[in-house]
């Protein structure tokens, strides 16, 4: 099996008293697209500031392209891209000159230079503002600008926090289209809190929250989970439950109280059949009218706020008040 | 006429929106009407001609109404507009014009340069070369002046190559032809020499400003002439040094009484080994390119085989060499080493210079770097015009000469004192805290490379420009030289220089680890303050007869540290050696101090 691009093993990170990172660990394999999703505090940043070498972990260990990040940190360093969440670029600088000055640091060849230069800023259009000083750009061109001089030196792993963060709806696309281009040739983390875009353009998706890794797996598996059918049907309930407990194609049902005689069913079925169409002939030719019928599928948003927001505990069962204390009659 | 930026609203029908790239920003640059800085031209050639004709009629012609003083600002004046106005309008044909122009003050400059004698004066003996300095010159950086813009304008091919080649001659010519007339003619560096020379060096520079310097003729051009400047360095460096070995031969080895000093045999053994040592290095280093091998190799070789002769045989050069060192000697290695960083920044690939040449370069883009300029050289002008007013004072109503050196209170007064306190903490605070605020420091540093290299990188462009901003006081000696028209002894400038360097390092250091440590910027300067203050109380304490109430030893002991009387003590033309070093070594212990405050943040 070939070294994953990524991994990372048990690691934790506490700021003094404050847990940032309790123990996590994932792989990333090369050529992926891997979405680092969680709300904001979640631990995301942190973990790509350990991965690309600028801070210590506390505990644990991380690999970048087969080189550990503690000890061999130059050659990690040799080898990523990194986007950070707030683009810092110096703003008496010009866009061509911050490229240049960055592709000499990170030692690309000088013989391929320019060319270089000019692809890495046709590939993120920033052609037109080549000659703009860095401290009078929109967000967008700046963030932009920081994703081609992560391209500079073409890096195996990418490491993107937040790349489109701020951007307008055409922006996001466009850049996220140019991320996905990326992939396969590079491998790429990127961390975001917008559900839409790693359902477009990831593969696989890492679920964050409070420091701890909720969620591991493809996406694929999230669309593979058994669709659920949402049925609201008029009509007295008990009956209503017991003939749908009895159909042979169901395999579980769970009803939930609406109105007096309205009932919501989320029911499963065998094999993962849609019998929508043979429920609801059955349904109406009993005589009970039909609210609603659907299909649920599992998706990313269901997923994550079952991770991030846990279930509501059931309520404790309610002491009884205390029987007022027996007036003692006066003797 | 304006541009709208607005995207195009959706078509009513509801075809899927296409979300090919259609940029809608950045927005449009309005181009200012041409009407004002046409004016602001016209106004500046009036200026110029009113000056020109001001100045020729007070040369030519007995004093006039309008004094020459006048006429020079006029002049000025008119040249600033006009450079606006070339910098700022759109039509080709009027770029096209100031490139004319620029042709124009060149070849006035070697008309200047090359027509006999004093112009206006007649009857006197008319000599070649006479108006080289100032006019030539002067003309000459017109040219320069007026051609930058022209040329980066300039979008035509064929007019393009036509001015890039014509800046690429004149600065190959001027820097060629000033070096070797400088080796052949030993004269002609003091003065018209290095004038020509940095001119020179303007117009390569100008012309690699507009090329390619990553690969092709610019590279090659960057090369060439940082081996050239190397070449003229350390020539200079072994004319200096070379001739008195071997005029000295093993002799100052030994001892008055004739026995061996075995600390200076060691002495030249060390120097031995350490030339022998380049020389290996140059030959182990597989990895670095043939040029820098076999120059490292030769030199390595040479310099023992210099040694080595000086040592063994006695006689080998009998006349006693001429003194080469001051001021031809300093000349040209300065020049050289002029010429070798400029080609080094523009060229070299390697991390710390490309670091050294952004954090330059940052003084330079934004008001930061001008301000501190402007005040020091405020500063220095302000001190030189006290010193002045001692010498005129001097040779007042009762003359009372002053003795040689007579630069020897030159910096000894409030101004630059205060202005020193002022200018380290302004320069240095932002050094480190301002990268870690803004998160600079975070991309800087996942990048491949080490503290070590930011931190000197940091450190010395700090330096340079430190050093450059304290360079007006000795050009303003300069202009004394030529109002005086009698020669001082300027030398102890040089032991001055080389103290307020070796103070630079410790200065620049200090400020430079207080910024590692803070985010704030003003904790940074407040904080690099109270050393500088109590650098100035040592001159306190070793001045004042009580010593503030501290024992004999500690007296001494902080007395040390007093900056101002190691200025005293150089301007007096001793450079006092141990004082130097006892900066220089603050200032390396404090940038060591830097770099491990910055690598915590590895195990933190």
């Amino acid at each position: 099996m070939a070294t994953p691009a990524i991994q990372v093993q048990n690691l934790t990170k506490n700021y003094g008293a404050v847990l940032a990172v309790d123990d996590i660990s994932f792989e990333v394999k090369v050529g992926e697209l891997v979405g680092f999703l969680g709300p904001n505090g979640a631990g995301k940043s942190t973990t790509m500031r350990i991965l690309t070498t600028y801070l210590p972990a506390s505990r644990g260990y991380a690999w970048v392209a087969g080189f550990d990040v503690m000890y061999q940190s130059m050659e990690v360093r040799q080898r990523i891209g990194y986007l950070p969440e707030s683009v810092p670029l110096y703003p008496e600088m010009r866009v061509s000159e911050y490229l240049s000055y960055r592709a000499r640091l990170k030692g690309v060849e000088r013989s391929g230079r320019t060319a270089r230069l000019d692809y890495c800023m046709d590939r993120c259009r920033i052609r037109e503002v080549k000659g703009r000083l860095l401290g009078t750009l929109s967000k967008g061109y700046r963030q932009r600008v920081g994703l081609a001089d992560a391209l500079l030196s073409d890096p195996p792993v990418l490491i993107l926090d937040e790349p489109t963060s701020g951007l307008d709806p055409i922006q996001i696309e466009q850049t996220l289209g140019t991320i996905r281009d990326l992939a396969g040739k590079h491998t790429v983390l990127l961390s975001t809190h917008i559900l839409d875009e790693v359902e477009h353009s990831c593969e696989r998706v890492v679920i964050i929250n409070k420091g701890q890794l909720k969620f591991d797996n493809t996406l694929k598996s999230i669309s593979d989970r058994e669709p659920v059918l949402q049925v609201e049907v008029r009509g007295p309930s008990a009956d209503v439950a017991k003939f749908l407990q009895e159909q042979p194609e169901l395999t579980s049902v769970e009803s939930r109280h609406l109105e007096s005689d309205l009932t919501s069913f989320e029911i499963k079925t065998k094999d993962r059949k849609d019998q929508r169409e043979m429920l609801a002939s059955r349904l109406l030719s009993k005589g009970w009218s039909l609210r609603k019928l659907d299909l649920k599928k599992v998706r990313l948003f269901d997923v994550y706020t079952s991770v991030v927001m846990p279930k509501a505990e059931p309520a404790a069962p309610s002491v009884p008040a205390p029987p007022p204390p027996e007036s003692v009659p006066a003797v | 006429m304006s541009t709208t930026t607005d995207p195009t609203p959706p078509s009513p029908a509801l075809a899927p929106i296409d979300l090919r790239p259609v940029e809608t920003a950045p927005s449009q640059t309005l181009a200012q009407g041409p009407a004002f800085s046409r004016m602001v031209g016209f106004a500046g050639l009036f200026a110029l001609v009113l000056g020109t004709v001001v100045i020729v009629t007070n040369m030519a012609l007995s004093p006039r109404w309008i004094t020459t003083g006048w006429g020079y600002l006029f002049a000025a004046v008119g040249i600033v507009l006009l450079m606006y106005h070339a910098v700022s309008d759109t039509e080709p044909e009027v770029r096209r014009m100031y490139g004319l122009f620029s042709a124009l003050w060149l070849v006035l400059a070697v008309i200047a340069s090359v027509a006999p004698g004093p112009v206006f004066t007649s009857g006197a003996t008319k000599t070649y070369f006479f108006n080289l300095l100032p006019w030539g010159v002067g003309f000459g950086f017109l040219s320069l002046l007026f051609a930058i813009p022209f040329a980066r304008q300039e979008t035509d091919k064929t007019y393009r190559s036509y001015v890039e080649l014509g800046l690429l001659g004149v600065g190959t010519l001027l820097a060629a032809g000033s070096l070797l007339a400088g080796l052949i003619n030993k004269e002609f560096l003091v003065g018209p020499g290095i004038a020509l020379a940095l001119l020179g060096l303007g117009f390569l520079a100008a012309y690699m400003g507009q090329v390619d310097t990553s690969e092709g003729i610019g590279y090659q051009v960057a090369f060439i002439l940082g081996a050239v400047g190397a070449a003229v360095a350390v020539y200079a460096l072994a004319q200096c040094t070379v001739p008195t070995l071997l005029y000295e031969g093993p002799n100052v080895l030994r001892k008055p009484n004739g026995s061996l000093d075995w600390w200076k045999v060691a002495a030249r053994f060390v120097a031995v080994l350490a030339f022998g040592g380049i020389a290996a290095a140059g030959w182990s280093r597989k990895a670095a390119p043939l040029w820098l091998r076999s120059t490292l190799i030769a030199l390595g070789l040479a310099g023992v085989a210099v040694l080595l002769v000086a040592s063994l045989r006695a006689n080998t050069i009998t006349t006693p060499p001429a003194p080469f060192l001051v001021p031809n000697g300093i000349i040209l290695m300065g020049l050289g080493i002029v010429y070798l960083a400029v080609a080094l920044g523009i060229c070299s690939d390697n991390q710390f210079i490309t670091l050294t040449r952004r954090e330059l370069s940052a003084y330079f883009l934004s008001p930061l770097g001008y301000l501190v300029l402007g005040g020091t050289t405020l500063m220095q002008w302000v001190s030189y015009l006290q010193f002045i007013s001692q010498v005129i004072l001097s040779g007042g109503p009762t003359p009372s000469p002053i003795t040689e050196p007579i630069v020897a209170n030159y910096f000894f007064a409030i101004f630059p004192v205060f202005a020193l306190l002022l200018q380290v903490p302004v320069i240095t605070m932002r050094l480190i805290a301002e990268e870690k605020r803004t998160g600079s420091m975070e991309v800087l540093l996942t990048a491949p490379v080490n503290e070590l290299p930011v931190l000197m990188s940091k450190f010395v462009a700090t330096w340079i420009f430190f050093l450059i901003s304290w360079l007006p006081a000795g050009l303003f000696l300069i202009a004394l030289r030529v109002e005086l028209a009698q020669p001082f002894d300027y030398r102890p400038l040089l032991s001055f220089y080389i103290a307020f360097a070796a103070q630079g390092i410790a200065f620049v250091a200090i400020g430079l680890f207080f910024s590692c440590i803070t985010k704030n910027q003003i904790v940074a300067a407040v904080l690099t303050l109270v050393p500088m203050i109590l650098f100035l109380l040592a001159y306190f304490v070793r001045n004042s007869s009580s010593g503030f109430g501290l024992p004999q030893y500690m007296q001494i002991f902080v007395g040390r540290f007093s900056f101002i009387h190691m200025w005293s003590e150089s301007l007096e033309g001793r450079l006092p050696l141990r004082d130097t070093i006892l900066f220089a070594s603050i200032g390396v212990f404090f940038l060591f101090l830097s770099v491990k405050v910055l690598e915590t943040r590895k195990w933190n």
